[in-house]
This record gives structure tokens, sequence and C-alpha cells, in this order.
């Protein structure tokens, strides 16, 4: 019992064996004699709080005995009041705690401490119930996800940390883990969620869960953010492509150069060490060798220019408004003085608008495309090259009767890399670049450049030059 | 023409007309009988068909390489002791072991001189005669 002023009146036999205390010692003594100094705050603030109401419930109190030992106690406490509602005195009850508190001490201790190791594990450690939830995460998985804790404990880990596109496959996986269907996957990798709505590349490491009975009731897993890594790890394979493209095209280049100077090499020595033994129409034969062996070297070295000038954006187009007409007749023309066994034909229907472009490259890539034409198809066969307007574009055509090219090839043929890979393992001459070069000289232009094939029956190359609607007008209609 | 018979016959297995030429002339201006090969299947069936003291082989050809002719030759008990000469135009120190090791008598990177290519098979005949 406590006056309204602070003053103990009375108290109980187990109250008193708890402080140790006896009776006289006790009574007349302010509150303040029982209640620890610090805080002491607390104990004025439970005081008035007391005062005010009249009433205090499971109040954590700290009491120090006689001994000066330090007790936990919960304090409920009720006023006892006369007529006019002044409060009379308390009557209190104080539970010693000391012992449950202390094992909840214990207890948060050996949590904080496991805690601690799960907090300074590199890895990201979360635990998953059989419902879905997530029981435990560790800092590190707080700082992946870029959520606090408290907005992950509880929360269906699947529909909160899993990308829409995997959820389905993951939490199936998961529900016949947790049904004993499967057995656990003990390493994975899939992607999480971050708050920022990123998507990160997680290594897993799985355990299962299961209680003393044996039954799963959960899966604990670690899981290492390895974005970073395979994203180098790719970008190391990319290199590695790429390096080895470079080194086959530069073994390539090495190759097709080497051929023609063979050539060279091989004939002027023997004219210089056979001079007296060769007739002077061998020699002229001779000669005439070398003449094409530099011919070759000097395409292969255009074309080499003309490769890196379109690799680095260097390549400059001299445009001018031109009848594609005449511009494919004279490709045609000279082609079939080039390769007389093969019958060149030029279909272009009706009049076509003028087109902006450099003569000299789309020459080029007639050149290029009717050259192929010849190389992969009969002698004897015919060689087809068309142009017709088609809406905004020309389109200029030009087909074969020849072998034809698979499925699966037609459109890598303007690839550089198709062409390495081929040149690499198989015959026949050059760099095999012309292609590229015309897909870059085409889209250089502004065009596009495709091809259609069918095995047997030879193919058709296409290229579209966009035609400049309004200057066209101006420069009206060719005759 | 007795005496021409007597000598070696080089077998010529090359692809680019222009080189296969030259050899072959140079070789014959050598006083060497020589047989053309522009692909592998004609210069695998001459080497059986024919007396072949020497080939020159060249190993980018179409359809079968030059490494399988080089394997074929060398793994024939009948054909193993021709001595082949690799012609090529890959320089990599790699393909030029590899030949080796594959039993290739000397690995000759083009462009080549007239002088250095007749020295080379000039040597590998005469010390085979010797042996």
């Amino acid at each position: 019992m406590v006056s309204p002023e602070g003053i103990i009146l009375n108290a109980n036999n187990a109250a008193l064996k708890v402080l140790g205390y006896n009776k006289g010692e006790l009574i007349g003594k302010p509150v303040q004699t029982i209640y620890a100094p610090e805080p002491l705050s607390k104990t004025k603030q439970v005081f008035e709080k007391w005062r005010k109401t009249g009433k205090l419930r499971d109040e954590e109190m700290d009491i120090i005995t006689k001994k000066g030992d330090k007790r936990q106690v919960l304090l409920s406490a009720t006023a006892v009041k006369d007529k006019e509602g002044r409060i009379l005195h308390s009557i209190s009850i104080q539970t010693d705690i000391t012992e449950r508190k202390q094992a909840e001490e214990a207890l948060r201790g050996e949590r904080d401490r496991a805690q601690k190791y799960l907090d300074v594990a590199g890895v990201m450690l979360v635990a998953l119930d059989a419902k879905q939830k997530v029981s435990l995460i560790n800092k590190r998985g707080c700082e992946i996800l870029g959520h606090p804790e408290e907005e992950i404990i509880g929360k269906n880990w699947f529909d909160n940390f899993v990308p829409d596109r995997v959820r389905s496959e993951v939490v199936a996986v998961f529900n016949k883990l947790m049904a004993g269907e499967i057995e656990l996957v003990e390493y994975y990798e899939n992607s999480v969620l971050t708050k920022t709505g990123g998507e990160l590349l997680i290594a897993w490491h799985n355990t299962v869960l299961t209680d003393e009975r044996g039954n799963t009731i959960g899966i604990l897993s670690s899981g290492e953010d390895i974005t970073e890594r395979r994203l180098l790890w790719k970008r190391m394979i990319e290199y590695e492509e790429l390096s080895k493209l470079k080194s086959d095209i530069l073994s390539t280049v090495s190759h097709e150069l080497r051929t023609p100077l063979a050539i060279i090499k091989g004939y002027s020595t023997m004219l210089v060490d056979y001079t007296q033994k060769l007739s002077s129409k061998e020699k002229t034969e001779h000669l005439r060798s070398i003449d094409n062996a530099t011919d070759r070297l000097t395409e292969l070295v255009d074309h080499l220019l003309d490769m890196s000038r379109l690799d680095a954006g260097l390549l400059k187009l001299d445009m001018a408004f031109t009848s594609i007409s005449k511009v494919i007749k004279g490709a045609v023309a000279e082609a079939s003085l080039r390769t007389p066994k093969h019958n060149i034909a030029s279909h272009v229907g009706g009049r076509l608008p003028r087109v902006n472009i450099d003569t000299k490259r789309i020459r080029q890539v007639l050149d290029n495309l009717i050259d192929n034409a010849c190389k992969y198809s009969k002698e004897g066969t015919e060689v087809v090259v068309s142009a017709q307007r088609e809406g905004k574009e020309l389109v200029v055509s030009v087909a074969d009767q020849g072998t034809g090219i698979h499925a699966k090839e037609v459109n890598r043929v303007f690839d550089r890399l198709h062409s390495a890979e081929k040149r690499l393992t198989s015959q026949g001459e050059g760099l095999g670049l012309g292609l590229a070069i015309s897909k870059g000289l085409v889209e250089a232009h502004g065009g596009r450049i495709w091809a259609e094939s069918e095995l047997g029956k030879g193919s058709t190359f296409y290229f579209s030059l966009p035609l400049d609607t309004k200057r066209g007008h101006n420069h009206g209609e060719e005759e | 023409m007795a005496k021409r018979n007597n000598r070696e016959t080089i077998l010529v297995i090359e692809d680019d007309p222009d080189i296969c030429g030259f050899a072959a002339r140079l070789f014959q201006l050598e006083g060497y009988r020589v047989l053309q090969a522009e692909d592998s299947e004609t210069g695998l069936r001459l080497v059986r068909k024919k007396r072949v003291d020497l080939v020159l082989l060249d190993l980018r050809l179409p359809k079968i390489d030059g490494w399988t002719v080089l394997k074929e030759l060398k793994s024939n008990p009948e054909l193993s002791s021709i001595p082949v000469v690799v012609f090529t135009a890959s320089a990599a120190a790699s393909q030029r072991n590899r030949a080796l090791a594959e039993g290739a008598a000397a690995y000759l990177v083009k462009p080549l001189s007239a002088a250095k290519l007749r020295k080379t098979v000039a040597h590998i005949l005469h010390h085979k005669g010797r042996q």
C-alpha cells in the first residue's frame, strides 16, 4: 500500500520476502526506497500515471532489495478512493519476473548472436516456410532486395521477390518440394526482383528445413549475387569471339594476300633464273599471270579498305540523281564480256524514277551480285537483272539458276563472320567480303539487301534504294 | 628419253591454276616428270596409280583438304615413304609444327622464289636417294 504522497503504508509477507526487509524497516519510507534509482524518471513517470489514472497495469520496474540486488517486477496497482474521489492509497501487486526476464534476455542474446552470424555472411540467407512466406532474411539479403527487413519478413517470397516471367515455374518446383514429390535441387540460378524493379541474378544453394519428425517445413537458401560476374563472363566470351574473328579474318587476309604474291614471286624469279630456257611466248604468258595476280592483289586491298571504311563509317558517297536502267545496262554489258558463257540479261520494267546514288558504288554492288550469280551457276544458264518501283523504294534484283543456298544460310551470306568461317574451311577466291561490302554500301544509301533461294533451283539477291519522292518529281521520270 | 625416264616424278596437288602451273613448269625445267592435280581426290588417285617420288601439297583445297591427303599418305604403308612437301599460304607456326609432326618432309610458305622451291625439292629427293 502506498499513499498518494508516495509513502509505503503496508507490505505483505511475500513482498517483504522478496525485498529482504522486515515490515518496520519499510513502512513510512518513500517508494523510491525500493525502486531502482535508474531510471529514476521511470519511477516518477509511473507514479504520476497512477496518481492521474488511479491504475497501473504490468509496468516493468526494477526494484532494489535490502542487499542491493536488482530484481525485475511487473507492477499493477489500483487506487483506493474516498467518497469524494480522492485517492486514499494504492494497492499494488508486484510479480517478480527476474528469472523470466533473464531467460528472455538469454534467448534474445542467442538470437542476436545468430542474427549477427547471418549478417556477417557475405551471401544472402533466406528461409521460407511451407506457405512460401519469408521467415528469415539476413542483412545482405535486405541489401540485395533493397527492402528493410520488416518489408520482407512474412511476405510471400514468390509474389514479391521473383520476376513474373519465372514465377509460375519456380512456385511449381517449390510446391512439389514441400509436398515431398521431388528431391531438392541443391544449386540453381535465377533472378530476384529488387525494390527498384530491377533484376539481379542469384546463385542459390538450398537446404530443406524439417521438423523433429522429419516433415518438410520450409527451405533455407543462401544466395550470391552473380549478376556482375555473369556480365563480365559474357563480355569475356564476346571479346574472345571477337578476337577469334579478328584472328580468323587476319589469317584469311594473310592467306589471300600470299596466294597472288606466290604467283608474282614464283614467275618473276623463274623469268630471271631460266631466261635462256624460256621462249618469248612463254615469258609473255608468265608476265600475264603476274599481271593478273597484281589485279587480284589490288582487288583484295580495295575490299579491305572498303570494309574498314564501312566499319569506321568513313565511306564517302558521291551522290547524284541517276538513271538506274543505265547503270544496270552498263553492268550487264561488261559482265557479259567478263563471263561470256552465261546469259546475262536485264529486265527493267517501265519508266523508273531517277535515284539519288553514288553510281560507282551501286555499280560495285551490281558487279558483285552478278559475278556471284555466275560463280554459283552453271555455264549456259541465265542471270537476270531486274528493277522495279515498289512504293517509296526502287528494288533491284539479280536472279540465277544456280546451286542455291540452304535456307539456314540464306541471310547469313551477308555476315562477315559467316564468310570468315567459310573461308577457313573451303575453297574459292577472295576474302568472301563481297556481300558484306555490298550490304554496307546499300545500307549507306539508306537501302536494304536480302536474298531468297531454293536449293537446286537458284538464288535471287535483292537490294532496295529509297526514292526521294520530293526531289524525284523535280527531276522527272526517265525516258 | 631414256635419261628422262630415270628422273623422279613429282606430283603437284594445288587448286590455284597459276601456282600449279608455276610449280609444274619449274619442275619440268629442272628435268623432273610432273603430274598435276587440282583437287585431293585426283591427287590421291594419281599417287596410287603411278610411281610418284615426291608430292608438293597445298593445304587449303576444295572438298578434301591437304591435311587429309597428308594423313592418308602417311598412314598407308605403301605410300608413307613418299616425301610430302607442304606448299601453303598459311604462315602460322602451329600449322608448320602440325604438318611436320604428321610426317611432312618440309613446310614451305608462299610466296617462295623458284630457287628456294627447286633447292628444297632437290635436297629431299637427293637425301632420299642416298638412304
